[in-house]
């Protein structure tokens, strides 16, 4: 193995190194925008399934100071927004990320002007597929419609979990109940 | 063209990367549970494959030993992070699909060992051979035990939100197919059922 | 077009590779391993086929260890003279005499074909598995059982499965290696042994058992009627416990104990030959 001089080393690195920033700093660049209008396709369809009154993208606004204040208590909580047609208040979205069996559910949970559960839109999740994501189905969160920070909003009171899928299903209820509470702490005013 | 036909052969069936070399398993059993993720991943890999041995072969000459894995793993994640940036801006469901075994191909045994065992020693035209080759029978592979995996798991096969074959609502499908077991007995069948074959076959 | 974004990149990926380029550069350096070049001298003489017969784990190491004079340039048993005198040479050392050359052959004319059979064996196909069952499917204990354990760890493919369900030797491919002895379940009772290459028979047997129980086993064993030791005129064959043992230096390769043999158990070293098995009607001729 015969020896190579170290500028060659560090030369050859450097320069496999550069080439490679460039190319991928100039693809970054070109495809930034897209993935920033995808986000925002993704979050608007969420909040629509969500709110389903809410049916436009602007039609959602995010409440800034309400999110700041609303995460000091609740750290899962990442946003709030209200959900409008035609300056009609048709009710609030709240982003929650509770942990569930495989990372962080996050997930959108609508609400009724007073606070009711409209129903939730899954944004992302790691759960066990066809066990775990079953909590994530219709059948299972159709148990949360309706619901106020006045209910009990747990499994064993007036949720049922899913066989076998015990922290998923933890993981949805926890996130509602997160979102009716902060609706009764920072919203209801 | 002889050589790259066998070449390509070889790395296809002979040496298939996943049944005889036994390199990139982790991603084949975890990301086999969707025919739909199989097909993309399969095509995400070939690619990243091809294009790393092509710019490894091209550099061969001139990459010192000392610092020939840092530069190959340079080469391969550069490649990976724009099929992970081409996916998120232009294809968002596949890239939700796939999450997180995008950026781990990166660390694909198939890619860097192919770069290490043969695009550093061989021209060009014989690398494309050999990426295409092995990426195509890691998708082959890929796209067997997923249909498997999900037809019999799940009962149906849902490609782009449609449902292509259903085996009827009658059917009670063990889950245990689409989780971690399952890919180590499906992976394992496969492999004595193929070895059955070729014995049958190739009379060895 | 945000220029800054690809020249801050850039910028930090080449501050990158430059520490770590500077790192593996040094550390290339300090942490290099010496090679000794006399290895290389040594092991570019060496059949390179690691069999492993000289004791070492494989040529590499064998290599290091003559190189090391830690071992002897007539270490490779499977080279011999050949390459003890190329590995003498390129040391610039004295040539030494290896001695003469070995070729394995198998003391057995049995086997599952032509012995008797106790029960039939369907189990692990290897030698080592048939015989941890009681011995093997044989009445013969000492008999070969056929599997190919020794054909399977030849490194010079000299052996194959015969037609009589025991293993053929090439004579032209065996180096003496020894290592189907030390495969052979039997091998350690002188199924499988190393004579000289020369030797002109062998005994075809390596059971110890009376004559009774012999030919109750098998139609080729040596029953130890002394026939042979009558017949030599050189007194190079004689029977110990129950079986015919050959004294190489006094054989003088006449035959008659082959003739003579009621069993046809003691054959010429050609009847491991490829090919050499005859069949039962055919004369055997012997060569010096």
């Amino acid at each position: 193995m015969q020896q190579n001089s170290p500028l060659k080393i560090v030369l050859t690195l450097v320069v496999f190194c550069s080439v490679a920033a460039g190319g991928l700093s100039l693809t970054y660049a070109v495809t930034k925008d897209q993935i920033e209008a995808q986000k925002r396709i993704e979050e608007a369809k969420a909040y629509s399934l969500a709110l389903p009154a809410v049916k436009t993208a602007e039609g959602f606004t995010p409440l800034g100071d309400v999110a700041r204040a609303v995460r000091a208590k609740h750290k899962e909580v990442t946003k709030v927004l209200k959900g409008e047609v035609d300056g009609d208040l048709k009710g609030y979205v709240i982003v929650v990320g509770p942990r569930g069996y495989g990372g962080p559910v996050q997930m959108a949970v609508g609400l009724t002007p007073d606070g009711a559960i409209t129903d939730v839109a899954v944004i992302s999740s790691n759960e066990t597929m066809g066990l775990g994501t079953k909590a994530l189905e219709p059948a299972f969160i159709r148990q949360l419609a309706g619901k106020t920070a006045r209910d009990p909003v747990q499994i064993g009171k007036d949720i049922d979990a899913i066989t076998g899928a015990t922290r998923s299903s933890n993981a949805v209820v926890t996130g509602a109940r997160e979102a009716v509470d902060v609706y009764r702490d920072f919203i209801r005013r | 063209m002889k050589r790259l036909r066998e070449v390509f052969l070889s790395a296809l069936m002979l040496e298939n990367p996943l049944m005889r070399l036994m390199i990139g398993l982790c991603s084949a059993l975890a990301i086999s549970t969707r025919v739909e993720s199989t097909l993309f991943m399969g095509m995400a890999a070939t690619f990243v494959l091809v294009c790393s041995n092509t710019i490894i072969s091209l550099s061969r000459k001139v990459i010192p030993d000392e610092v020939r894995i840092p530069v190959f793993i340079v080469v391969i994640a550069s490649f990976v992070t724009i099929v992970d940036l081409v996916m998120r801006a232009y294809f968002p469901p596949i890239y939700a699909r796939l999450g997180v075994w995008i950026p781990l191909i990166v660390v694909n045994c198939i890619i860097l060992g192919r770069a290490e065992a043969f695009a550093s020693k061989n021209d060009v035209l014989a690398s494309v051979a050999d990426g295409l080759g092995m990426g195509g029978g890691y998708t082959i592979v890929l796209l067997i035990m997923g249909t498997f995996r999900e037809l019999v798991g799940t009962g149906k096969i849902v490609m782009f939100e449609r449902t292509l074959v259903s085996l009827g609502s009658t059917f009670q499908p063990p889950t245990i197919v689409v989780l971690f077991p399952g890919a180590f007995f499906t992976f394992g069948f496969l492999m004595a059922i193929l070895n059955k074959l070729e014995n049958r076959w190739w009379g060895k | 077009m945000d220029w800054s974004i690809v020249l801050k990149a850039m910028a930090a990926m080449a501050g990158a590779a430059l520490l770590f380029g500077l790192i593996l550069a040094i550390a290339s350096r300090k942490l290099a391993v010496h090679v000794d070049p006399k290895v290389e001298l040594v092991l570019a003489e060496l059949p390179g086929s690691n069999c492993g017969a000289c004791g070492y784990v494989g040529c590499e190491q064998a290599a290091e260890e003559i190189a090391a004079d830690e071992s002897d340039v007539s270490t490779c048993v499977a080279g011999g003279q050949e390459v003890a005198n190329r590995v003498a040479h390129a040391l610039g050392k004295d040539a030494v005499d290896v001695g003469a050359p070995k070729i394995a052959v198998l003391n057995c004319g049995g086997g599952c074909k032509v012995a008797t059979i106790r029960y039939d064996y369907h189990g692990v196909p290897t030698c080592a598995a048939a015989r941890a069952l009681h011995g093997g499917p044989l009445l013969c204990q000492s008999g070969c059982v056929g599997f190919g354990d020794c054909v399977k760890s030849c490194p010079f493919d000299a052996m194959a499965m015969g037609p009589e369900g025991r293993p053929e030797i090439d004579i032209d491919k065996c180096t003496g290696c020894g290592i189907c002895v030390t495969t052979c379940p039997m091998g350690g009772e002188g199924l499988l042994a190393l004579v000289e290459e020369g030797a002109p028979i062998v005994v075809a047997c390596c059971s110890h058992e009376s004559a009774k129980a012999t030919r109750n086993a098998c139609p080729k064993g040596c029953i130890a009627c002394k026939a042979c030791e009558k017949v030599c005129e050189s007194d190079a064959i004689k029977v110990v416990d129950n079986l015919a043992v050959v004294d190489y230096e006094k054989c003088t390769a006449c035959g008659k104990c082959v003739e003579r043999c009621p069993t046809k158990c003691i054959v010429t070293t050609r009847w491991f030959q490829p090919g050499g098995y005859p069949a039962a009607e055919e004369p055997v001729e012997v060569e010096a």
